[in-house]
This record gives structure tokens, C-alpha cells and sequence, in this order.
């Protein structure tokens, strides 16, 4: 995400936690945020894509998924029989930025069954944990899904085309 | 009204917190405990938020900044306690289907197949 | 209702607090405690809306950011040292 977005999420953070938007907040929020990332050496060029209807898509898909994996948690807390069968599936995901990848690592851990546990860089895979894991090509399915939403919203168009074409492919296995 | 659907999401939200505590409580392992307080809590709390937000004016903000920071960094801490703990030599593995992270971490160790 | 949802909130802070005592590895305890960093903003806003005193939103704040540090310094030491 690029710098400004940065400054302005923690001038608002900053606003907000005062709580009552003065001119002397907003400003003292700009000064502190800039401060702060000029001295952590984080400002750093990238691009930030935020195309309103997807990103609507895939707010309402995520809230939908964590509605859903609160209702199955919640069943299988409350049933008596234990029926886990847990594993950890690697999860490959295509042209995704590194924070892009952050944002759906984040967002599956709120997805019915699956727990972000590994964020592998080269070549950007994921790895999983699932309660229920009967098949991990329906996982990976699944993530893939998620993911391509989150490339339409947030990706870039380099990243598009990437995550696109594999739609069109099966998954495939890992080697 | 309101503060009747104020209240019925309070006890919603609470419910589900405590449906999480119990799952922490009764899950055999630790990521299976995981999942159980970073999804359903998380809700839960959710829930008494937006309950809360209806009828708070004054500092809905904090409120609801409070519950977005919640709501980012629970999944964070989930998988900062994922990993360590798995690359931890004390916390016991009991994985029933596959394991492909120990393809990546474990070479000596992993397991032949992959099927399921 | 506010005081029936405390309540309930008072039991799920039992709980996590009985997986705290048991939980046979730290990284258990951790994430007993990532429980409780939750149950305590989820009673910290029901005071706030039942009791009209906006006193305390700030605590919740703070025990959430505080909360998540924990646990992220929690989990670098068991990396390390195991357990």
C-alpha cells in the first residue's frame, strides 16, 4: 500500500483515538504519522489499487465466509462426537504482491476450518491448517477463490491476468 | 428499540464468546484450540460492538477502533503462535490427513506420500 | 439484558482462564490469554453502552494492542526456547 494511504490510516488512527475530529487533532495526526514513518524508514513506493465494486465483492464474501465459519465452529463446539481430521495443505498462490498475500493469509484465518500457518515467499505459497480436511484440492479451490476476489479488488493488473489464467486451469497437485 | 436489539446482540455476542471458551476448553489440540478463539471470539465480540455502536454517540469511533484492531490482529497472533509452535521441539503434532509443511521445514522427517 | 450478557461474558473468562491453568504447553496459555484479551473488550463495550459512562474505551483499546504485542512476544520466545 503506498505511503499515503499509510499516513492517512494512522492520522485517522490518531484522530480517532483523541476522539473528537479538531483541526488541531487532524494536524497533529498528519505531523505524528508522517513522523513516525519517516523514522521507521517505511516509506516506501507501491502501488495501491482499490476498485470500489469488487472490493465490495469480496468485503461481502468475507463476511458472509466468517458468518459461516462461526456457525460451523459453533455446531462442532457444541456436538459431543469428535470427528477432526486435521492437516496442513500448501496453498500456491499466483501474482499476488506481498501484502496482497498478507491480506488473504489474514483473511482465510477467518474462514470456515482453515488457519494461516506459514507464508512462504519464493514462490508465494501458503500453508493451512484444516479441521475438516477431506480433500485439499476443494481447499485450495476454495482459497483460490478467495483469492481471486481479493486480486480484483486490491491487485494490480500485472496480477490480474497472473491469477486469471490459472483460473482457467485446474488446480493441479504440487510436485 | 434500540436498546432491545442492543441487548439481544449483547447476549448473542456474549453466547458466542463463551461458545469459543468452551471450544478452547474441549478441542485435543492446539491448533484446533486456535481456531476456536480466533474465529468465534472474534464474532462474538463483533456482535456486542455493533450492538454497542447503536446506541453509544459520543465514542462510536473508539469503539469501533477498538474491534478493528481486534479483528486484524487476532488472525496475526493465530498465525504467529501457529508457526512457532509448530517449529517448536515440546508441542506435540497430532495430524490425522496430510502434512505438507513438513516438506518444507522437516525434509529428514516428512512423510512419503502425500495422498490423503 | 446488559447484565445477563455480562454474565455470560464472566463465564467465558472462567473458562479461558481454566485452559490457562491446564493448558499442558505455553503456546496453550498464549492462546488462552488471546481469549481473554477478547472477553475483556467485549465486557469493557457492553459496560460502556449499558452504563452510558464513556470512561472505559479506552482501556479496551489499549488491552487489545497490548494483548496482540503479548502474543506476538510470546511467540517469538517459545520459537526459541520451546514449548
Amino acid at each position: 500500500m503506498s505511503a499515503l494511504v499509510r499516513v492517512l490510516w494512522l492520522a485517522t488512527m490518531w484522530v480517532l483515538l483523541w476522539g473528537d475530529v479538531s483541526a488541531a487533532n487532524v494536524i497533529s495526526g498528519l505531523v505524528v504519522a508522517v513522523g513516525v514513518m519517516v523514522l521507521l524508514g517505511t516509506l516506501r513506493p507501491g502501488d495501491v489499487t482499490f476498485r470500489p465494486l469488487p472490493a465490495l465483492h469480496f468485503a461481502a464474501y468475507f463476511c458472509y465466509k466468517l458468518a459461516e465459519a462461526t456457525a460451523i465452529l459453533a455446531r462442532e463446539i457444541v456436538t459431543p462426537q469428535n470427528n477432526l481430521r486435521r492437516g496442513i495443505v500448501a496453498v500456491p498462490l499466483r501474482g499476488c504482491s506481498d501484502s496482497l498475500a498478507t491480506l488473504i493469509a489474514n483473511a482465510i484465518s477467518l474462514t470456515p476450518g482453515t488457519l494461516t500457518l506459514e507464508l512462504d515467499v519464493e514462490p508465494t505459497t501458503l500453508y493451512v491448517h484444516v479441521l475438516h480436511l477431506h480433500d485439499p484440492d476443494a481447499v485450495r479451490r476454495d482459497i483460490h477463490r478467495l483469492e481471486v476476489l481479493a486480486v480484483r479488488a486490491f491487485g494490480s493488473r500485472a496480477a490480474i491476468t497472473a491469477v486469471e489464467v490459472d483460473d482457467s486451469r485446474t488446480v493441479e497437485r504440487l510436485p | 428499540m434500540l436498546h432491545v436489539v442492543r441487548g439481544v446482540l449483547a447476549i448473542a455476542g456474549a453466547t458466542l464468546v463463551l461458545l469459543a471458551a468452551v471450544g478452547v476448553l474441549r478441542f485435543p489440540d492446539l491448533y484446533s484450540r486456535m481456531h476456536s478463539a480466533t474465529k468465534a471470539s472474534v464474532v462474538g465480540l463483533v456482535l456486542v460492538a455493533i450492538g454497542g455502536a447503536l446506541t453509544v454517540e459520543a465514542n462510536m469511533g473508539k469503539l469501533l477502533l477498538a474491534t478493528a484492531l481486534i479483528l486484524v490482529t487476532a488472525p496475526v497472533g493465530a498465525h504467529l503462535l501457529g508457526r512457532s509452535a509448530y517449529r517448536a521441539e515440546r508441542v506435540p503434532q497430532t495430524l490425522e490427513a496430510q502434512d505438507d509443511l513438513a516438506r518444507l521445514l522437516r525434509p529428514a522427517e516428512a512423510p512419503g506420500e502425500e495422498e490423503p | 439484558m446488559i447484565a445477563l450478557a455480562m454474565s455470560i461474558l464472566s463465564l467465558a473468562g472462567l473458562a479461558f482462564l481454566a485452559r490457562l491453568v491446564v493448558g499442558p504447553s505455553l503456546a496453550d496459555r498464549v492462546v488462552a490469554l488471546d481469549g481473554l484479551v477478547a472477553t475483556i473488550v467485549a465486557a469493557t463495550v457492553l459496560h460502556v453502552s449499558g452504563s452510558g459512562s464513556a470512561r472505559f474505551v479506552d482501556v479496551a483499546v489499549v488491552v487489545a494492542f497490548v494483548g496482540f504485542v503479548g502474543t506476538a512476544a510470546a511467540a517469538r520466545y517459545i520459537e526459541r526456547r520451546g514449548g
